[in-house]
């Protein structure tokens, strides 16, 4: 059941980001949402589930959109399992974690995606997207993971999760 | 003990799948001929549910931007029906015009003069998704090989160039736009089509390029058109000039320009395949 839930989650997010969310737009820049999702799952269930977790919704995302198929879905699964490393140091039920880790895995996120942005020759302004990321899509994420971090952390406490059939 | 161990095997299963993922991204990162029938599927299932959830989306933003902009809806009114006016002259000019063009037509296909940049059947098709990430500005539509989509098929607006056919599945294809970081389009100036160049997305979203000829008075306000050199047929509108930039170093005069298709409100493209002399001409 659990992993029913947590796949139903990923791809309903998936398909309302790439339909839904361009309508919410901020200076050009979208918040990424599958990226927040998938840390949430990371600072609850540790790096293992969050690095496939992280490797499942960007295959989608790359199979759907993805010049190279396999750029979001490395760097998913990477940060999915940093971040599942670095929360277990950390408080969970304290609300600065999942801010924290969004901050940081939006950056860890975005420098992987621009190596191989860079190495397969996709463009030359990496600097600039780097900037751009920083300035506006961080806060943007940061933002957004507060309302979603505290939505995943009922979902996976209440009782659905719970059921062991499936 | 036993937690070291099993931490291990997760770090070099991590490690493997890493470079499996490198070496699928090395692969794919070319524009393939065939997509895989996992990347079919999957874009067979997401589609369908990817054009229902945008058409509600858009309805509802429609809706809701109509409200808002009631207070706009009369001065917008009295400018179409000036524009209307404008245009009926325009087209009667045209329409003379139009009638030359057709006897020329004529005398081209009496004479066997083989070229076609474009069949007269374009596809109508809605975009069903956008790429959620700010890096590429990729979008799929609801049309594909089943509907006759194929490969490098131009995909434009009513009002100008949008992009281009990436990739396609039985009923959904990828589309790179022209606002693209990754996609260069040649362009003439509408006015004087001897002068040309070239024009580069950005992650701006606003294209940019230069001149071949740095010595062409290019001027703010200049309509550009494709020029016919590379994929896009002759003729198509890109946009109009905001910004010119001379660089006396480079010698180079690069300029800005401003998209004629609102790519945020888009909602529906027409998709033209290139016809069978194009095929055989690459062949």
């Amino acid at each position: 059941m659990k992993n029913l839930i947590i796949g139903i989650v990923i791809v309903g997010n998936f398909i309302v980001q790439s339909t839904a969310l361009h309508n919410f737009s901020f200076l050009g820049v979208l918040p990424n949402t599958t990226l927040i999702i998938i840390i949430a799952f990371a600072i609850h269930f540790g790096e293992k589930k969050g690095a496939v977790i992280g490797a499942i919704a960007g295959l989608i995302q790359d199979i759907i959109f993805g010049r190279a198929i396999g750029m979001n879905a490395l760097a998913y699964m990477l940060t999915g399992y940093f971040t599942g490393m670095m929360s277990q140091k950390i408080i969970k039920e304290n609300i600065v974690t999942p801010i924290l880790l969004t901050a940081i895995s939006t950056i860890l996120n975005a420098c992987i995606n621009l190596f191989f942005i860079y190495f397969l020759g996709f463009t030359t302004e990496v600097l600039l997207l780097f900037r751009e990321t920083i300035i506006v899509e961080m806060p943007y994420n940061v933002v957004l993971s507060i309302p979603i971090y505290i939505y995943i952390t009922k979902l996976i406490n209440s009782k659905i999760m719970k059921q062991e059939y499936y | 003990m036993a937690k070291t161990a099993g931490k291990d095997r997760t770090i070099v299963i991590i490690s493997i799948v890493s470079i499996i993922l490198v070496v699928v991204m090395g692969i794919t990162s070319v524009q393939r001929e065939r997509i895989t029938t996992i990347e079919r599927w999957t874009g067979n299932v997401f589609a369908p549910v990817q054009n229902f959830v945008m058409t509600v989306t858009n309805t509802i933003v429609g809706e809701v931007a109509s409200i808002i902009d009631i207070k706009n809806i009369k001065t917008e009114n009295e400018m179409l029906s000036q524009r209307a006016n404008q245009l009926e002259k325009e087209m009667v000019v045209l329409r003379l015009k139009r009638d030359e063009l057709e006897e020329l037509r004529g005398l081209k296909h009496a004479l066997n003069y083989l070229y076609e940049s474009a069949d007269s059947n374009p596809i109508v098709a809605n975009i069903t998704a956008k790429d959620p990430g700010n890096w590429f500005d990729t979008f799929t539509v609801n049309a594909g090989t089943k509907h006759g989509v194929v490969k490098n098929s131009i995909v434009l607006d009513a009002k100008g160039l949008v992009g281009r056919v990436y990739e396609t599945g039985d009923t959904w294809a990828k589309v790179v736009s022209i606002i693209d970081n990754n996609s260069s389009v040649s362009f003439q100036v509408l006015r004087d089509a001897r002068s040309q160049g070239i024009l580069t997305g950005s992650i701006t979203n606003e294209i940019s390029g230069y001149l071949f000829d740095p010595l062409f008075e290019i001027v703010v306000g200049d309509k550009l058109i494709t020029s016919g050199l590379g994929l896009y047929p002759e003729g198509i509108i890109i946009g109009e000039v905001t910004e010119v930039h001379t660089s006396k170093s480079k010698l180079l005069k690069t300029i800005t320009i401003e998209p004629a298709v609102n790519f945020n409100r888009l909602t529906k493209v027409l998709i033209v395949t290139p016809n069978n002399i194009h095929q055989l001409q690459e062949e």
